[in-house]
């Protein structure tokens, strides 16, 4: 558990390193993402970083090296700092509606359900999943990081493609929102072919293909 | 984590109404092997009624087990298992709750067509509820070794096969149990001892099964 006086402490990525299948993904890779701090992955595919989103997001262990929060070791899954991942899968049922899906999310992070519907899904809310457009799906993903509580300001946003099916005007409340969100104290690690949030000063991490 | 836990059970029960016809596919099966093992057998009500109970369990037994293997496999694939993990309550509350709902699905429709089983072979009404309870009893147990092992084969190759050999023999004990409620039930005699192992066995799968699951859903969402 992170103490609550931790989650306001910068993230630390000290030399990791990851193999997959004994492939070399990356290498002594350091990264420090404080609070209100924007960072973005660039690199050509297969260079690690949706492995680099996963490894923060607790899902994928690394092979060597040290993430810290705080001087102590952090573990995401363990941590009350809220974790949002938001990458391909989205983790919707395709048999079950937009609506249920997103309840079932809230009622999980014990949250309150949508105040405002800035990505205009109220179009399909009633609509099963496995009806929707990839463009669609990615509006209800990124819905998410609107169900609202008093402990989701210091929410790290891991953010995997985000803006990759959405058109020109969700793209801009989705810089909006994270916006706010750095504002707030929130972190953002965005992986992203297409420009994003260049006028936030982002850091920028490259990374390089894996051979 | 009891609000969370009906939660997660309303879901799958959600998804299981929309997948109805697995659930009817499963029954079908069922249904077709009691039907073909009297065409087998010969109309002798005598030689039906002595091999019709270990013929309702393995029935009941095979046309539940292909189904294991898929148990996490949908949530695993759609990335839900890994927004579970997220949550404050443990995985092991959302793999009880599947395992609930899977056994309710697959086991009532069951008991609903076990009357019509018993007339065909030849097994009297008035020992039904009893035969019933032994079935609950031990599919119930049967469900829980279905978790554990999709659980444990998740992500890997050859999923099915693997689940259907880890499976099977583990169940043995419920079945040997259940055979013998069902033998006594017939000849008359006490059941009280052979339903309190199964209930003993059931109880201590419980205990076994859930952190065993949240361990092998642990596992899996690491090698995704």
């Amino acid at each position: 558990m992170v103490s609550s006086d931790l989650v306001h402490e910068s993230l630390l990525l000290t030399n990791v390193t990851l193999f997959r299948a004994n492939k070399l993904i990356f290498k002594d890779l350091n990264l420090n993402l404080s609070s209100g701090e924007i960072c973005i992955l660039n690199g050509p595919n297969g260079a690690g970083k949706t492995s680099l989103l996963r490894i923060i997001a607790g899902y994928l262990p690394f092979s060597y090296g040290i993430m810290s929060l705080g001087g102590h070791i952090f573990e995401p899954l363990k941590s009350n700092l809220p974790i949002w991942y938001i990458g391909n899968p989205f983790g919707f049922h395709p048999n079950l509606s937009a609506a249920k899906n997103l309840f079932q999310i809230a009622m999980m992070r014990k949250l309150q359900m949508l105040e405002e519907d800035k990505f205009n899904i109220k179009e399909f809310i009633k609509q099963p999943i496995r009806t929707l457009s990839t463009g669609q799906l990615q509006r209800l993903a990124l819905s998410q990081l609107l169900l609202r509580s008093n402990r989701q300001k210091e929410a790290i946003w891991l953010l995997d493609e985000p803006n990759s099916a959405l058109d020109s005007s969700h793209c801009l409340t989705l810089e909006t929102l994270i916006e706010e969100h750095i504002k707030f104290g929130g972190r953002v690690l965005i992986a992203a072919h297409q420009p994003l949030c260049r006028h936030l000063a982002p850091q920028i991490i490259q990374l390089k293909a894996s051979s | 984590m009891i609000l969370i836990f009906w939660q997660y059970f309303i879901r799958e029960f959600e998804i299981s109404i929309s997948q109805a016809s697995d659930i009817l596919s499963q029954v079908g099966f069922f249904l077709l092997i009691m039907i073909l093992f009297p065409l087998a057998l010969g109309p002798d009500p005598k030689t039906l009624t002595e091999f019709g109970i270990a013929i309702v369990w393995i029935a009941a037994f095979v046309s539940v087990v292909p189904a294991y293997d898929r148990l996490f496999l949908d949530d695993y694939a759609h990335g839900f298992i890994e927004k579970a993990a997220h949550n404050a309550q443990p995985l092991g509350c959302y793999a009880a709750a599947k395992c609930l709902c899977f056994f309710l699905v697959t086991t009532l429709p069951l008991l609903i067509i076990l009357p019509a089983i018993c007339a065909m072979i030849g097994i009297k009404s008035s020992i039904f509820f009893e035969l019933a309870l032994s079935l609950l009893l031990g599919m119930f147990g049967m469900t829980l070794l279905g978790g554990i092992a999709s659980g444990l084969v998740l992500g890997a190759r050859r999923a099915a096969i693997l689940a259907a050999v880890l499976i099977l023999p583990l169940s043995s004990p419920i079945l040997i149990f259940g055979c013998m409620t069902g033998l006594a039930l017939i000849e008359t005699a006490p059941i009280k001892p052979y339903i309190s192992i199964m209930i003993a066995m059931d109880l201590s799968l419980i205990v076994v099964a859930i952190p065993a699951m949240q361990l092998g859903l642990k596992n899996a969402i690491e090698n995704n």
